[in-house]
């Protein structure tokens, strides 16, 4: 392989990992203990969440694939024009990555989007 | 090199709050070194090769609860590492608007002036043959060609069919043949 590393950098990489954990290592609060109320929500959060993200991401593809213009009812009334919401590549990305994570994962990720 | 305990002892090692730190510990000498190849034949960059790897190993510590040895502890440890090369390619993809050859094509150029890169033109142009090819094709190719990683153990930690894998294996070989010739 034609790649180099620093002199000594595997030597002095197990000092910086651990280094980096303890910077990001959760805090944890003793004697924590939840609500029954606060347990179930700790609980339902995660499906919420990935519920929210499937039934609006269908409702955008939903939208989308209606068709311009007007659009007869049965009877007398019309639709007013619909239009066609713009879908970013952006969007499409994130959707795909949540379809890979597990269930922890996507909790995570929205999380840190909030 | 091997770890200093019984690789079935690590749930246990891992769940206790005395012993964590140091089983950890001695999976950071193990596996860095194999790990940080695996994402630097990807990224090609030390840097990132480097901020890459340390996401994974602080993943794999935050998850520790998660690795129940169902699979291997290198099979766990290596998703981690390809999952994180993967969201950093994303990423950078999406940086760059969904042009994803920009981002490769500025992979290549950055590699010349690289200082921890001392190839030869040949080897350059192995390298830039090997970035044409989509993300995860470049996985396997790497993972079979350089790491010599039987199917398996590749399947494993990709999570798809051996069939699949020697399907992108195969037409890797032959687009980097045909990239090869093409510059000559």
């Amino acid at each position: 392989m034609p790649f180099k590393v620093p002199d000594g950098y595997f030597e002095k990489l197990q000092d910086r990992v651990e280094r980096r954990i303890d910077s990001v290592e959760p805090h944890v609060e003793e004697n924590f203990e939840p609500r029954l109320g606060h347990k179930i929500w700790l609980r339902l959060r995660p499906i919420l969440y990935v519920a929210a993200v499937v039934a609006i991401t269908y409702g955008i593809s939903f939208v989308a694939t209606l068709p311009l213009g007007n659009v007869e009812l049965p009877g007398n009334g019309t639709f007013a024009e619909t239009y066609e919401l713009p879908g970013t590549y952006e969007e499409e990305v994130e959707f795909y990555y949540i379809e890979d994570m597990d269930i922890y994962d996507v909790y995570e990720f929205l999380s840190m989007n909030e | 090199m091997s770890l200093p305990f019984n690789e079935k002892d690590l749930p246990d090692l891992l769940s206790d709050e005395k012993s964590k730190h140091g089983a950890f510990s001695a999976i950071i000498k193990e596996y860095s070194q194999k790990l940080y190849w695996h994402i630097r034949k990807m990224v090609l960059s030390h840097d990132d090769a480097d901020d890459i790897l340390q996401n994974t190993f602080v993943k794999a510590w935050l998850n520790l609860g998660k690795f129940r040895g169902d699979a291997n502890l290198q099979t766990w440890l290596y998703r981690i590492a390809t999952n994180e090369t993967m969201n950093f390619f994303n990423t950078n993809y999406i940086k760059h608007n969904g042009f994803t050859s920009d981002f490769d094509d500025k992979l290549a150029d950055n590699l010349k002036s690289d200082p921890y890169f001392d190839g030869d033109e040949t080897q350059l142009k192995l390298q830039k043959a090997i970035l044409s090819l989509p993300p995860k094709q470049r996985l396997v190719f790497n993972m079979r060609y350089y790491d010599e990683m039987p199917y398996s153990e590749i399947a494993a930690v990709l999570q798809t069919s051996e069939g699949a894998l020697k399907a992108s294996y195969h037409h890797a070989v032959k687009k980097i043949e045909q990239f090869m010739l093409k510059c000559d």
